[in-house]
């Protein structure tokens, strides 16, 4: 058994926070390439950082 | 505005961010986490045993815990058990030698094989498992802060123990094993079973006769030296670090900005920095045991 429950807080955590920005700059109509990848490299390098200790 | 400053603070003219915060800058993090994960596997398999976690786990201090716990919650405690303790090592040694972590072989060897291979004819057993702890008293809060463990060691049939603290490699890390082997001898109303994570398994009668005796130390075993490397510390302290490198740029962006009266349009640093803590905080708590 490994304790992966932070894992699965960070992943959820990381789908909340992408789902709110992509809607607030979709309504916006500032959604551009660069605010696209910033979110979603932020949101990935979350999760990275704790698969490399949990997994 | 020097060059190096634009690498930390955003642009004078444009205001755009500073180039540590660009999404470029952010993708170098993010294959450098996995270059880095990719590596330790390459070490792992190259040179095993280099990589790995040191623990400084007593398996007299395991026992002590262990009674503390039963005595606690009213129960008396267990007593060592040499054929018992031979067992724990005995399946420590072939965890590593089969390179698995289970409370089955892939060989198909059961924890009863290894108990009543030790010489321990036992009507009720049981068996806990735990790997990568720094030390004893982890390893039983571990065990008591899971339901299924801890009813094995609050269990009231048991009246003797058994406990091996095996150092070997395992998927080419050096790794401390714990194994923890509970039983009784006495005569109960049921057919002999052993407690697993929170079941009752039934010993096979073919099982239970002719049990040709195990010899420690008979298999394969590569005892390693200390790992040079923890690549569970070396991972932690680096995304902590970079963690809170990334939120100070971030609140140093805000701030320059807030000086010059400018507003931008990507600057939801406080989103940024909410998804990071929430993963520095993950980071930090995190432990490399694992208990089964």
């Amino acid at each position: 058994m490994i304790k992966l429950s932070p894992l699965y807080i960070v992943i959820f955590a990381s789908l909340i926070y992408l789902l709110w920005a992509f809607a607030y700059h979709k309504i916006d109509k500032s959604l551009t390439f660069s605010i696209y990848m910033e979110y979603v490299l932020t949101a990935l390098l979350s999760i990275i950082l704790l698969m490399g200790v949990l997994l | 505005m020097k060059n190096w400053q634009h690498w930390f603070f955003p642009h004078k003219d444009t205001h755009k961010k500073a180039h540590l915060l660009s999404w470029e800058a952010i993708l170098i993090y993010v294959l450098f986490f996995i270059l880095l994960q990719v590596g330790f596997s390459i070490v792992g398999f190259a040179k095993p045993g280099v990589l790995g976690i040191n623990g400084n786990i007593d398996q007299k201090r395991l026992i002590e815990l262990t009674n503390q716990e039963r005595q606690k919650a009213g129960l008396p405690p267990l007593v060592e058990n040499e054929a018992l303790d031979k067992a724990a090592k005995l399946k420590g040694e072939n965890m590593f030698a089969e390179n698995y972590w289970a409370h089955f072989a892939p060989s198909g060897k059961s924890p009863w094989d290894f108990i009543l291979g030790s010489g321990y004819k036992f009507t009720y057993a049981g068996e806990n498992l735990a790997k990568n702890f720094y030390s004893s008293d982890e390893v039983v809060s571990a065990w008591m802060a899971s339901q299924t463990h801890k009813d094995n060691l609050l269990n009231n049939k048991y009246k003797d123990i058994g406990i091996a603290v095996v150092e070997g490699v395992l998927n080419g890390q050096k790794t401390t094993l714990v194994v923890q082997e509970f039983g009784t001898t006495e005569i109960l109303a049921s057919t002999p079973a052993v407690s697993i994570q929170g079941k009752q398994i039934a010993v096979p009668t073919r099982d239970l006769i002719n049990k040709p005796e195990l010899v420690a130390g008979s298999e394969a075993r590569i005892a390693p030296a200390k790992s040079i490397i923890d690549p569970f510390i070396f991972t932690k302290s680096l995304g902590i670090s970079l963690t809170l490198f990334i939120g100070a740029l971030l609140a140093l962006d805000l701030l320059v900005l807030y000086r010059r009266g400018v507003l931008r349009i990507s600057s939801h640093h406080i989103a940024h920095m909410s998804i990071l803590s929430i993963s520095a905080a993950s980071l930090f708590t995190s432990s490399p045991g694992a208990i089964l």
